[in-house]
């Protein structure tokens, strides 16, 4: 077929809305949610996806929390407002998703430790011994407040605290307290469930 | 010696995140106070730690393909853009078109092939030479598929299982076209409507 004549996609939809100008305040919204998706996108992410241990599902959380921030214009008005509230409700999805995982995690975990008992690979031992320390991140992650374990995440995926204060809706002032808290928070439930030290 | 920090300052220092002056003024204070410099120590410990842990959890590989944005529009623009992008690609199959092909054959069944012999004598005779005019091409055009108002023209490779036929006016002169659209919202066949 020599045409093709294609659906319009969301994103041609808004550059279309955004060609045809104006300064209407739609218009307006729709270039401000342009912005704030493309420049925290990536990051949301892979939030989650350290968070849920799975890059697809944390795709899908993302793409449900951006959808959701789509529908409320009224935050536009404040961008430290949006990316305090985008990063809130991305981390309060991912921690329903790191809790429905659990459970699925287990099994295959146990699942793995018989694979290893039948047939031990090379290199097996250090790939359970590995998810077994990721799941107890996880675990510990998901026992501390929503909002310790996104500032420990971003913070560990390099955040300055400029950008931690944005996505946590604090002043910048106030990162090395609520880190320090956060971190001490994180090694008092890590050595209360696995024992030892860090 | 000066006033303590706090132990945010004393963890910002650690991310060397204070401002360069009080980052001068901070390490000139823990060589002076044991104590700020036994905390700072501590938390400099268990910062490293705690990320060292977290660091475990795999950083996904850099995301590159930003997906559209998610933007759900009402249904209004979003018919109105459609019906808007299949005009212009109608536009242009109408520019493109083969000059012998009339444009208004398009609303119209098929006409007989070029080659039938001329019907009857009482045929008006100042219509042939213009028909004959047209089939001397004048450039080679592309193959192109041609809009019939009996046929669908699928839009896409995937095969139609349902949808429903809406009733749409294109362009500035208004030609009537019926498209398919699927469960998805999308428009999946198009054809036009001939003036019947």
């Amino acid at each position: 077929m020599d045409i093709v004549i294609r659906g319009v996609q969301p994103a041609e939809e808004l550059a279309l809305s955004a060609a045809g100008a104006g300064s209407s305040g739609k218009d307006r919204s729709s270039a401000w949610f342009d912005a704030i998706f493309r420049e925290h996108y990536a990051r949301v992410v892979g939030m989650l996806a350290r968070l849920a241990g799975d890059r697809g599902q944390a795709e899908e959380i993302a793409a449900d929390v951006f959808c959701k921030l789509s529908q409320r214009p009224a935050l536009g008005g404040d961008r430290d407002r949006v990316t305090a509230w985008l990063y809130r409700v991305a981390v309060n999805a991912g921690f329903d998703a790191l809790r429905s995982n659990a459970r699925r995690r287990r099994r295959e975990e146990e699942a793995g430790v018989e694979s290893l008992r039948v047939a031990a690979p090379s290199g097996a031992l250090e790939d359970m011994l590995r998810q077994e320390r990721c799941a107890r991140v996880r675990d510990v992650l998901g026992a501390l407040k929503p909002r310790d374990a996104q500032l420990l995440l971003l913070r560990s995926s390099g955040l300055a605290y400029r950008e931690l204060a944005q996505s946590l809706g604090i002043l910048p002032g106030s990162v090395g307290t609520t880190l320090a808290r956060a971190e001490a928070e994180f090694a008092r439930r890590y050595r209360a469930r696995y024992g030892g030290d860090l | 010696m000066t006033e303590c920090w706090s132990e945010g300052e004393l963890r910002a220092y650690c991310d060397r995140e204070l401002p360069a002056k009080d980052m001068d003024r901070l390490a000139a204070h823990l060589e002076n106070c044991v104590p700020c410099r036994e905390r700072h120590r501590q938390l400099a410990r268990q910062a490293a730690s705690v990320l060292e842990l977290v660091a475990l959890l795999p950083e996904p590989e850099e995301v590159t393909w930003v997906p559209p944005v998610p933007v759900r529009a009402g249904m209004r623009g979003r018919w109105a853009v459609a019906a808007l992008a299949l005009a212009a690609a109608l536009a242009l199959a109408f520019v493109m078109l083969p000059n012998r092909i009339e444009r208004q054959a398009h609303l119209a069944p098929p006409p007989p092939p070029m080659t039938a012999p001329p019907p009857a004598v009482e045929q008006p005779a100042e219509v042939r030479p213009a028909v004959m005019r047209r089939i001397v091409p004048r450039r080679r055009a592309p193959r192109l598929p041609v809009l019939r108002a009996d046929y669908y023209l699928s839009l896409d490779d995937e095969p139609i299982q349902n949808g429903v036929v809406m009733r749409v006016a294109l362009g500035a002169a208004e030609v009537k076209a019926d498209i398919i659209v699927g469960s998805d919202g999308r428009a999946h066949a198009i054809r036009l409507v001939g003036d019947k």
